[in-house]
């Protein structure tokens, strides 16, 4: 059978293929296995995966994983004291803002907005429902890379608009 | 009105809200193929196809026929030093899926729902 034809990688990209973060941090095994964490967070691992992932020894990748469950960011499970498991901390807020590091990454190489796109999606539906509104309008509508997000306010029940309701004009 | 009375009035507001974005331009990747784009956008949108392959098979994903599947517009397979790559392309159409799958950011309540979840397609093909 005839070999495919491929384009080559532009050469532009040859130094980000094995670089967590785009080289931020090195390419050292800890760093390989936070973005790996990172990028697949609801994924149970096992030391045997990252010794695979990263061609390290498995001297070298437990280490990495002590220190990283220390740090917070991992938790051991150890039901198996023979296969122990490792997941990602998901109420670490590192993991968080290392998932934001990872968007950044491509967006200075490439000229992109996936970061600003994920703040806004962690705002629209995390952090916006802990703020109290000051003031209520309608209807808001955002326009972001390409999408619209619309964010609709109602009355509860029992609610009259007018008198009891600051508006966002004027008072507020 | 003083401003004591305002304050009380703000305190009783009982407000309740929608809020979700337009649906994303098509194509729809499907839930699985947006959980591989959101692996590989966060690993810096460029793999070797060999890793890729390795960890998305036991998911049940083909990637060499995913990337095919695509225009390439969206996504590519190039050549580098004898290996095959594959790079995404556009990480606007991407990030939109990820964020309708809701893949974008991980959060502890989400972690057992997220399997629920279908693809758009998905759903109409089930009406």
């Amino acid at each position: 059978m005839a070999e495919e034809h491929l384009p080559e990688l532009p050469m532009e990209f040859e130094m980000y293929l094995d670089k967590p973060y785009g080289g931020l941090f090195g390419d050292n095994v800890q760093t390989k296995i936070i973005e790996e964490v990172v990028a697949d967070p609801y994924h149970d691992y096992r030391p045997k995966y990252f010794e695979e992932m990263t061609g390290a020894r498995a001297p070298t990748v437990r280490k990495a994983l002590t220190n990283l469950t220390n740090l917070g960011l991992l938790e051991k499970d150890v039901s198996d004291m023979q296969h122990p498991i490792y997941r990602l901390n998901l109420k670490a807020k590192k993991i968080i803002a290392l998932t934001f590091l990872s968007y950044a990454s491509i967006d200075d190489r490439d000229g992109t907005e996936c970061m600003d796109n994920a703040i806004l999606d962690y705002y629209m539906k995390v952090i916006r429902q802990k703020v109290q509104p000051l003031a209520v309008a309608t209807m808001v509508q955002y326009e972001c890379n390409g999408r619209i997000w619309t964010d609709k306010f109602f009355a509860g029940e029992g609610q009259q608009y007018g008198e009891n309701v600051i508006l966002a004009s004027g008072q507020a | 009105m003083s401003d004591d009375t305002k304050l009380s009035s703000r305190s009783t507001v009982d407000t309740t809200r929608t809020i979700a974005p337009n649906p994303p331009n098509p194509p729809d990747p499907t839930y699985p193929v947006a959980k591989f784009l959101s692996w590989l956008i966060k690993r810096g949108s460029i793999r070797r196809l060999s890793e890729c392959k390795k960890k998305w098979e036991a998911e049940g994903l083909d990637i060499e026929s995913v990337v095919k599947g695509l225009s390439p517009q969206y996504m590519g397979i190039y050549r580098y030093k004898g290996e095959k790559i594959v790079k995404l392309e556009n990480q606007a159409w991407a990030s939109q899926w990820i964020s309708h799958y809701d893949l974008e950011v991980p959060h502890h309540r989400h972690k057992k729902p997220l399997e629920k979840i279908f693809s758009v397609t998905e759903n109409k093909t089930k009406v």
